[in-house]
């Protein structure tokens, strides 16, 4: 492979860490009207650190708005970043120039949320898995049928599906078809945008099981995105916990979920439900609405709904910090 | 289609009991739609009368006294005769040739340009669409008929050029329907799954987003037809349209000044029109319910 980048970056990571995300920021500008200068941002992400390692699942869980997507697309460079780098294979993504970027998107994909919007309607199922090996050079059309047929087999997909259209599928079949594009070009690292939120509850434990399935098999990377903090822990050997653009603890699944060090972890495990009744839900409320990108918090953007602030929250920001071996927290009560 | 299929169970497919290509799906719901069905015979009748027009017409259009003057319509002048003692049947089969391929031409020509200009703003956006609108909104600020009557009247009056003016003048409204297509596309997810894969600009737009835009283009496109039939015709009434041989505007425009005692002579040219565009129209709806995926 060609390699592009400068040797220093390829030194500063180890090999078994495949991703590394260095203060990723990305606001996005809002546009007063036409020839006015731009003042507002969205602070979409605003600093985020966290790396992957090679096989592994990282799982990012927050509010609706708290900038994981933003941070998922933005990791595949779908959206330019603003600051910050994304080292990938010991090469900075910002540093590759376009054709270059295309061409390294070989090794990374996507599976979207929403399975009705991310098929375009006017391709048979068959074109849509096909298009990666086609964008990427493979014009022959008996081999990629021939690898379109194997990848339906390995999501569960019948050669029947091959002519048939987008609209003709259930959610989870979809799905399926979403998850066959990903993985059709052998790439490396798969962002899972909340692969499974938008389907029924029975058909997302069959999704996840394929994830999982196809990541043994294949020995792939995930980012696996969520709200739901139970799909999260089942998937995930390590879970980050973003709140406002930021991160806010990063651990293994059984350290956050046994020893949740920020109060914004605490209060959203505890808001997951138990399958017992009689268990007496010692629940943290938060107080309050998620406050506004445009114009965050200052010091730690928790301390308006943090229950145990100081005054030494609402001014200094929390530094991003490794309290314990691999659990990270932004927290200043933490230790 | 190319094989046929084993008979499906279960839920793992949709309704469609068997393989449907979009197309056959659009045309089975457009068969459903009555009055399109019936625009789109008469249309067909139209264009094939006009097609044969050298083979149909009984009498050469342009020949004076092939019978007395201002014969009212009756088995040997089907449409009567004019003040020159010109066979009307004939002058508007000749007439259809014109008025009819004036629609297609300038429709084509506007839903063009349109089309390549909206294109371009929607999916550039940012400085590139400012620009691009703010000309669309300059020449749609000015009165559509005044600038044909301009333009008109500085190049030659011949078919063609009155139907490139047509198409000239029509595009930005076009130009802004697609770049609304295209904008509200560019943010589909299958737009970004494409960029995700790494496929090029070029293949975007011809395979992801252009193919999505089509259901509105075409429904435009049909109106258009009507709509610059229309046009011609105004342009000729104010004596200004296609004269050699007379379009059904002209032919309008010249019973006009002998109305009180010739009336064949303004009402079934006046006729014409008016069944082809409302065909037009209704073909425009039809197509609209027919593409609209959200019907399935």
């Amino acid at each position: 492979m060609n390699v592009q980048a400068k040797p220093s970056i390829t030194e500063a990571v180890p090999d078994d860490i495949l991703l590394k995300v260095d203060n990723l920021v990305k606001y996005f500008p809002i546009k007063p009207g036409f020839l006015q200068k731009t003042t507002k941002f969205v602070k979409a992400v605003d600093g985020v650190s966290f790396f992957i390692r090679r096989g592994e699942t990282l799982g990012l869980v927050g509010e609706s708005g708290c900038g994981k997507t933003t941070t998922g697309r933005t990791v595949l460079r779908l959206h330019e970043p603003t600051k910050g780098s994304i080292v990938f294979e010991g090469q900075d993504l910002r540093k590759l120039k376009d054709e270059a970027l295309r061409k390294k998107r070989k090794d990374m994909s996507i599976i979207f949320q929403d399975p009705y919007s991310s098929l375009n309607p006017r391709m048979t199922v068959g074109e849509i898995v096909g298009e990666p090996l086609l964008v990427h050079g493979l014009t022959n059309v008996q081999e990629r049928t021939k690898r379109v047929h194997e990848v339906f087999a390995e999501v569960g997909l019948a050669p029947y599906h091959y002519r048939r259209y987008p609209h003709e599928f259930s959610g989870g079949q979809r799905q399926r078809i979403g998850i066959a594009r990903a993985i059709i070009s052998n790439p490396k690292l798969i962002i899972c945008d909340e692969p499974v939120s938008a389907l029924d509850v029975s058909i997302q434990s069959q999704i996840l099981n394929l994830l999982k399935e196809l990541q043994q098999k294949h020995g792939l990377t995930y980012l696996f995105i969520a709200h739901n903090l139970s799909v999260v822990k089942h998937i995930s050997d390590r879970v980050g916990v973003m709140y406002l653009g930021k991160m806010a603890e990063l651990t293994t699944s059984d350290e956050l979920y046994k020893h949740p060090l920020h109060p914004y972890t605490q209060a959203l495990l505890s808001a997951i439900p138990r399958a017992n009744p009689e268990i007496k839900l010692d629940r943290v409320r938060l107080a309050g609405d998620v406050p506004s990108p445009i114009n965050p918090p200052s010091g730690c953007r928790f301390h308006p709904r943090c229950p145990v602030a100081v005054d030494q929250c609402k001014v200094v920001e929390p530094e991003w910090r490794e309290v314990r071996p691999d659990h990270y927290v932004a927290c200043h009560l933490a230790n | 289609m190319a094989t046929a299929q084993p008979k499906v169970q279960g839920a793992a497919v949709g309704m469609s009991p068997k393989e449907e290509t979009f197309w056959q799906l659009v045309w089975y719901r457009f068969r459903r739609h009555k009055m399109a069905m019936i625009s789109v015979a008469i249309l067909l009748l139209f264009y094939f009368v006009a097609i044969a027009a050298p083979l149909l017409a009984p009498h050469d259009p342009m020949e004076v006294g092939v019978g007395p003057r201002f014969a009212p319509p009756s088995w040997e002048f089907p449409a009567g005769t004019d003040r020159l003692g010109r066979d009307l049947f004939s002058r508007i089969l000749y007439g259809a040739r014109i008025s009819l391929s004036v629609g297609f031409v300038a429709a084509g020509v506007s839903m063009t340009i349109g089309t390549i200009v909206g294109a371009i703003a929607g999916y550039f956006g940012g400085i590139v669409d400012e620009v691009l609108m703010r000309i669309c909104e300059v020449i749609m600020a000015i009165p559509t008929f005044f600038l044909l009557l301009t333009v008109v009247a500085v190049f030659e009056r011949s078919m063609l050029n009155i139907m490139l003016v047509i198409g000239f003048t029509t595009w930005p409204s076009a130009a802004r329907l697609v770049r609304g297509q295209f904008l509200s596309l560019r943010e589909m997810d299958y737009v970004e799954a494409a960029r995700s894969i790494g496929a090029k600009g070029g293949r975007i737009v011809a395979q992801h987003i252009l193919p999505n835009t089509m259901a509105p283009i075409i429904v435009s496109t049909t109106l258009r037809v009507g709509g610059a039939i229309l046009t011609e015709s105004g342009l000729s009434f104010l004596g200004i349209g296609v004269t050699n041989p007379a379009s059904w505007g002209t032919l309008l425009e010249i019973g006009r000044h002998t109305m009180q005692f010739a009336i064949w002579m303004v009402t079934i040219p006046g006729t014409l029109i008016f069944i082809t565009v409302l065909a037009f129209n209704y073909i425009g709806d039809g197509l609209r319910d027919a593409l609209d995926p959200q019907l399935k």
